[in-house]
């Protein structure tokens, strides 16, 4: 299938026309091409792959989330279908906004984020977009390395590649690589849907946090070379996570990107991964395993929760300055090799019966989806962790919040924290807001 | 203490840990080679490399070396060890009048350098951590010595054929012009599909094009699940073969019978 030129033009169903400017780059599937539409820019994805451009169902359920429309800002959604055209057709979809990089070049570290936080952030906008995927009932089937483009600065994140998107358990052909897939799906037990989606998902979070993925350790030492075959066996029949607790046959190498990260992530965040990539929710023999893994598989909701948590934990090391993972519930050692300063560990706050958790430690940020268990709010802030001005030893919660909170002492008598006021905190606490929210005070 | 800005070290000392793939080149100088043919082979490289180096550059998974051989009356190493594609720049080569084509010498010389027990060998310490099968792409626009009546190079392919790194490779064939024996590339490749013919310059030009972008596309990557059976997978070999079938469904039959050199 030849390339289109520049200058060509192409119909669209709805009667208007796009012009081709440029081509921008090709894949499995075909190409895809800035083009001009009422004198605004948009991209066209443009099918060379035979089987795609035959199917009737592809072109039907392409129509269809067309019209549906996207389930979430974050996703480049497919908004136009073109005509058939020169042997082949294509959808019209917004542009990666300019400053958005392929997630690859992170991977090559062409690309670094401008902090650990746009990091979070690019990890939350992720988990998001997929829970409205999901929450409207497709399935995206093919998550790999080259679905997302990153705001290094802000952790703004969109997501292409949206034309394998199907009704959840619908699936119109795609297998992606071995390397991304869940192992039913690498071992064609099932086909791609909502759980494998998880599956994929917690690997790209994993590469994201640590720039490398989660089954690749010391056991692909013992194959004189990755073939098919190997691939099979190590993502799809016998997958082991690096870091698998119980089992450490498969760890990397301690001058790994993975070994180098790992530790500087709360034990909590740690757990999540753990969980997402434990035998239990990896390991598949038979269809017969499909329901257990679905139900061990980590969803988005929990991924939210850990990250809104992670967040939480991010601080300056007040004696270099780094970037710093606070260990809840343990002390922190700056991973800093030049500073090693020792951070001990601080009392802790349990909101919505410990779904979220924060640090009791100076400037920590409390926010909405954490005092109303209603809410789904992340970036609304009020309260935070506050410095009592005449005694600096002690910190204190500080509500900034337009209703006052009430603070209930382990002897049962109250106090209430008024909007824009401080107030001590002691271990046994509770905190009660609206909605009888509540939020419990630990040592 | 003032507000940092930036990652703070976070990201410093991150290594870029791409598994490697070696490219071989195998080719004919004999001395049909001479002229326009071996001209046509060296403008080709010169195109097809830039765009080996940009899959190299912008994969994750990953890294393109490079490996060349020529063969004549014997065969040489023009690469003493493979050279990462970054680096690498194609050196014309030249044909030599009246070389005979020992592709003996060619298979031996490869197999020494696949062979894991040679401690000068290409794929010492490599392991599926580091390393993806290799790819050889081998071009000839005769037969070999003594051929047809001598069929001593089966018994060397056979012998090459079981090499580990040989058996996982994807491999693939360019006929140059209308003397080059099929038969032989293909026991060479193992599949008649993997072999590609060209019967004139414009033609060679875009399968030298064509074979070297798709195998490194589909060699550095990691494979393609299977959509028919449980635990089958997908060959890259059969994936190469997939792309040729499509890319010459309407075989270059205009030009077939006629040997435009
Ligand atoms: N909406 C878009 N705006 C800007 N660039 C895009 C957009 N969609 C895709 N691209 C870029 O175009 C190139 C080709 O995209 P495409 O999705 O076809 O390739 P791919 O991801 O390599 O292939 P595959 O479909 O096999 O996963 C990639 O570099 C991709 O980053
Ligand atoms: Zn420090």
């Amino acid at each position: 299938m030849a390339q289109l030129s520049d200058g060509t033009k192409i119909r669209l169903t709805s009667g208007d026309e796009v012009i081709v400017s440029e081509h921008i780059g090709g894949g499995g599937q075909g190409d895809v091409y800035k083009v001009s539409l009422n004198g605004k820019e948009y991209a066209l994805k443009w099918y060379a792959n035979g089987d795609i451009i035959s199917s009737i169902e592809f072109r039907k359920n392409l129509k269809r989330n067309i019209e549906a429309g996207s389930p979430s800002p974050k996703f480049l959604w497919p908004l136009y279908l073109t005509e058939e055209m020169y042997g082949s057709y294509g959808y019209v979809m917004e542009l990666a906004p300019a400053g958005y990089e392929d997630f690859s070049k992170f991977l090559l570290a062409k690309v670094r984020f401008g902090s650990v936080a746009a990091c979070v952030e690019s990890a939350l906008n992720i988990v998001e977009a997929f829970r409205d995927l999901h929450g409207e009932g497709y399935s995206y089937q093919d998550i790999n390395n080259g679905s997302f483009f990153i705001d290094a600065t802000t952790g703004d994140v969109r997501i292409c590649d949206t034309d394998n998107v199907a009704p959840n358990r619908e699936n119109l052909g795609v297998a992606g690589r071995q390397r991304f897939m869940a192992p039913e799906i690498v071992r064609n037990i099932s086909r791609p849907d909502k759980y494998s989606d998880y599956f994929s998902l917690a690997v790209i979070l994993f590469m994201l946090f640590h720039i490398w993925h989660p089954l690749e350790g010391r056991r692909f030492d013992n194959f004189p070379c990755m073939t098919e075959h190997v691939e099979l066996k190590l993502y799809g029949k016998e997958p082991l996570f690096i870091f698998d607790p119980g089992i450490d046959l498969n760890r990397p190498h301690d001058t790994s990107n993975a070994s180098r990260f790992w530790k500087r992530y709360p034990k909590f965040f740690r757990d999540v991964f753990c969980k997402a990539f434990s035998q239990e929710s990896i390991r598949i023999d038979s269809a017969d395993d499909l329901d257990r893994i679905s139900r061990c598989r980590v969803d988005e909701n929990i991924w939210r929760a850990a990250l809104v948590n992670l967040r939480s934990c991010l601080v300056k090391c007040p004696s270099c300055g780094a970037d710093v993972f606070l260990d809840m519930g343990f002390g922190t050692t700056c991973y800093n090799g030049k500073c090693g300063n020792r951070i001990l560990k601080t009392l802790t706050l349990f909101f919505l019966g410990g779904k979220y958790r924060v640090p009791v430690y100076p400037g920590v940020e409390i926010r909405k989806c954490m005092v109303d268990g209603t809410s789904t709010d992340r970036s609304t802030v009020v309260g935070c962790i506050s410095v009592n001005p005449q005694k600096k030893d002690m910190v204190g919660l500080k509500n900034c919040d337009s209703k006052p909170w009430q603070r209930v002492l382990n002897d049962g008598s109250c106090r209430i924290i008024e909007p824009g006021r401080s107030s001590q905190i002691l271990p046994g606490d509770e905190i009660r807001f609206d909605h009888g929210s509540s939020c419990k005070v630990l040592g | 203490m003032s507000e940092q800005i930036g990652d703070n070290g976070w990201y410093d000392d991150v290594k870029i840990d791409r598994k490697k793939v070696v490219l071989f080149f195998v080719i004919d100088t004999s001395g049909s080679m001479c002229g326009k043919k071996i001209e046509t082979v060296n403008d080709a490289m010169r195109g097809v490399i830039p765009e080996v180096k940009r899959i190299s550059n912008d994969n994750v998974d990953a890294e393109i070396y490079i490996a060349v051989m020529q063969f004549d009356n014997s065969a040489v190493w023009i690469t003493s060890e493979p050279q990462k594609a970054d680096d690498f720049d194609w050196s014309d080569l030249s044909a030599r009048v009246y070389g005979g084509t020992n592709l003996i010498d060619a298979c031996y010389k490869l197999e020494e350098k696949l062979s894991k027990s040679n401690k000068n060998g290409f794929m010492v310490n490599a392991s599926a951590s580091s390393t993806y099968a290799p790819i050889i792409i081998l071009m000839s626009d005769g037969y070999p010595n003594g051929y047809p009546n001598d069929k001593s190079y089966e018994h060397v392919i056979d012998d090459l054929k079981k090499i580990g790194w040989f058996k996982a490779a994807m491999k693939a064939a360019i006929a140059i012009g209308d003397d080059a024996q099929k038969d032989v590339l293909s026991y060479f490749t193992g599949s008649m599909e993997t072999v590609l013919e060209a019967h004139n310059p414009e033609a060679l030009r875009s399968v030298i094009q064509f074979v070297t972008v798709t195998s490194t596309q589909i060699g550095t990557k990691s494979s393609d699940v299977s959509k028919k059976h449980v635990d089958e997978v997908v060959s890259k070999q059969g994936e190469l073969i997939e792309n040729i079938k499509n890319k010459y469904q309407f075989s270059n039959d205009a030009d077939s019978d006629q040997d435009l050199w």
